[in-house]
């Protein structure tokens, strides 16, 4: 009797009579097909059964395959499990995953799953093309053999024969059409995949091909996370081995860094310091006491304009109450545009305070060894040629004055050095008294009336009503004499005219002159040490090459500015503003020990 | 004529500025240090006092602020020799009391000017 399951035959029974021998009756023939069907429907359900079982085995392999996936990033672990899922699935004793080397055409042996943990394959990588992998790797393409001692690709027979394996699946793991790959199955059956086998090995394979893009992801993630820690590393080194004191200001002002320097020369350690204003903490006050309001800092400067500020004797004050000479930089973050912040770099300026003290003491005890035998020259020489001790002869007298007025140019060069030395330092004291400015040019002009008379030449001064200018009038005194000194003494014919008047925010002085003018390649060096006019009738004119030096320091330490016209022949024009409200800091904390 | 005290450490701008005092028919008193200037202002009532301003031990300040605060002397009047660089320090001096001040180097004639100035600027007093 047939057993039959879904119409077809599963199986028969039979029965046997041993007491007699007939043939069966109809009913009796149709309660055995009956029982035959039963039974088949029973041999179906023990069936359905079991492959329930095994499908829910895969997918409790699988379940627990995803939670080991997403629980690591280890690429090894992770094909394992793979492996290990893939031999449950197609319950093959082996399964290995093989990484593709495409530039050199090769597939490496990767993780393995081998459940009778016998002898591996005794190659640990395959060229493109030979063996199973190799061939997969090449052709991106499965590769499903039931016999493999039927097939040219598998030589490694010895192996074969000694694992008793017979039967070959493998995979290609495929990411952005390259074959990164493979997945191999070995058994001893040949495969045959259903439906959901062929489902869940895809799934596989697509879990296989995020495990190693992953791990290439985390590999490149750790280089680049390996690459920032160095570079952090060296940054952070080079800002604590500075012995400038460096503060991160953000867009308020506030402290975002401090390096270790900033708190060994203020005291304050870093957790004083972040988050607070740093100007707060040591920069509250002026030298003399002063307080320091936060919005005149340069630091707040920057983070208000973008500008660069480089700031000289000031202070810091540390937490103990003391001071530090210092000087310091005030340079803007930009991101784009945008000002999101400050770098403030300061330096302890001690010892160069020191070094400045003792070169104005220095300069100082020069100058004065040098006037002191200067004076007695030029007093002894006046002596003799004021025919105090005797009558002279015309070439002596003549002899004498040449010798005088070279003392004078003499003591003219010693006294300008001193002030070109502080001009170049920004050094020069201004007081802040108000000057009357057309009362001083009166004073200027009178001094050298003379003098230009004697050289048959005019000068005149033009005065107009002025604001008094916050200044220093023995300074401006100096200043104006050496522009007046100047014209005078280039110029031949004509004359020299000085006009005060008003100017935008201040007042102008203009000296114009007729004499031989500057030459245009002469004008950029008008105003820098030794400087001499190169125009023949000029050279050999008494000057120390010093006092432009001289007057252009003045002027500004006054806030002012001074320009030139000239024309070679057609004369020259200096105009020179001065403003008149004080000048912001000009001046401040300089020569305060003065 | 004056009687004038010139008082500065230097051998040879003391002689010239004695000669030429001298020559010009003024009575001349030296001193080579500010003790021997303060010795010679109270003991011989010069006067006017030259005082220079760099002498060892006392300087010319301190000769100075010491004859303006004895009333015996603070009448004199006082010209300062200083250097070029101390104008500020001798503005100071004005303040407490210098009639005027010569910037060395100086020129003989403008020195006898500024004492001539002086001398009148007193017997005005």
């Amino acid at each position: 009797v047939p057993i039959s399951v879904d119409g077809h035959a599963a199986g028969a029974f039979y029965l046997t009579w041993w007491t007699e021998r007939r043939a069966l009756t109809d009913l009796e023939v149709a309660t055995l097909r009956a029982v035959g069907q039963q039974l088949g429907a029973l041999l179906r359900n023990v069936r359905l059964r079991e492959a329930l079982r095994v499908r829910a085995e895969r997918l409790s392999a699988l379940t627990g395959l995803n939670h080991e996936i997403s629980a690591s990033l280890d690429m090894n672990e992770v094909l394992t499990q793979i492996a290990r899922a893939a031999s449950m699935l197609m319950d093959v004793p082996l399964a290995r995953i093989w990484l593709t080397d495409t530039p050199h055409r090769v597939v490496h042996g990767g993780a393995i799953w081998d459940a009778e943990d016998g002898p591996p394959f005794p190659r640990a990588s395959v060229p493109f093309g030979t063996a199973g992998a190799g061939w997969v790797a090449d052709h991106a393409q499965p590769l499903n053999v039931p016999d493999v001692f039927a097939d040219d690709r598998f030589v490694h027979r010895e192996w074969w024969r000694a694992r008793g394996f017979t039967s070959y699946l493998a995979l290609p793991i495929i990411r952005d059409g390259e074959v990164i790959a493979v997945l191999s199955m070995i058994g001893r059956r040949p495969f045959r995949l259903d439906d959901d086998e062929q489902r869940l090995l895809e799934s596989l394979v697509a879990q296989a091909s995020a495990a190693v893009r992953n791990a290439a992801l985390y590999r490149s993630l750790d280089d680049v996370k390996a690459r920032l820690a160095e570079t952090l590393r060296r940054n952070e080194s080079i800002l604590n081995a500075t012995s400038d004191a460096i503060y991160g200001l953000d867009r308020q002002g506030r402290a975002i860094f401090v390096n270790p320097a900033a708190c060994a020369m203020t005291g304050f350690t870093t957790d004083e310091v972040l988050g607070n204003f740093p100007h707060d903490l040591v920069h509250h006050s002026r030298a003399d006491g002063r307080p320091y309001p936060r919005r005149d800092c340069p630091a707040t400067d920057s983070l208000r304009s973008g500008a660069v500020r480089f700031v000289r004797d000031e202070i810091l004050w540390r937490k103990d109450g003391t001071s530090l000479d210092v000087e310091y930089t005030s340079a803007p973050i930009l991101e784009g545009r945008d000002v999101v912040g400050a770098v403030v770099t300061v330096r302890d300026a001690t010892e160069r305070r020191a070094v400045e003290r003792m070169k104005d003491d220095f300069i100082a005890t020069v100058s004065h060894q040098l006037r002191t035998p200067l004076t007695a020259i030029r007093g002894h020489l006046e002596l003799v040629l004021d025919t105090e001790v005797g009558p002279l002869t015309a070439a002596q007298e003549k002899f004498l004055r040449v010798a005088i007025e070279s003392a004078d140019r003499l003591g003219d060069l010693v006294n300008s050095l001193l002030d070109v030395d502080r001009v170049e330092r920004g050094r020069i004291h201004i007081r802040r008294d108000p000057v009357d400015v057309p009362r001083l040019i009166e004073d200027v002009a009178a001094l050298f009336r003379v003098q230009a008379e004697h050289k048959g030449l005019t000068l005149d001064v033009d005065l107009a009503r002025v604001p008094p200018v916050p200044g220093d009038y023995d300074r401006l005194h100096q200043a104006f004499s050496n522009l007046v000194a100047n014209a005078v003494r280039y110029t031949a014919h004509g004359g020299v005219r000085v006009g005060v008047g008003p100017a935008p925010d201040g007042v102008a002085v203009v000296i114009d002159d007729t004499g031989v003018g500057i030459p245009e390649g002469e004008r950029a060096r008008l105003f820098t040490r030794f400087f001499r006019g190169e125009h023949p009738t000029v050279r050999g004119q008494a000057g120390t090459g010093l006092g432009l030096l001289i007057t252009k320091g003045i002027i500004e330490q006054h806030g002012g500015r001074i320009d030139v016209e000239s024309a070679a022949g057609s004369g020259t024009r200096f105009r020179v503003a001065l403003p008149v409200e004080p000048q912001g800091d000009a001046g401040d904390g300089e020569d305060s020990r003065r | 004529m004056a009687k004038i005290l010139v008082a500065d450490d230097e051998q040879f701008l003391r002689e010239m500025v004695a000669f030429k005092l001298g020559n010009a028919g003024h009575e001349v008193l030296v001193a080579v240090d500010g003790a021997e200037a303060l010795r010679l202002a109270s003991t011989r009532s010069p006067d006017l006092i030259l005082l220079d301003v760099m002498m060892p031990g006392l300087d010319g300040f301190e000769v100075l602020r010491r004859i303006k605060g004895d009333a015996a002397l603070s009448r004199i009047p006082v010209i300062m020799l200083t250097a070029k660089g101390q104008e500020r320090d001798v503005v100071a001096g004005l303040g407490t009391g210098a009639a005027d001040y010569v910037v060395k180097p100086f020129s003989l004639k403008e020195l006898t000017m500024r004492i001539d100035k002086a001398l009148s600027g007193r017997a005005q007093a």
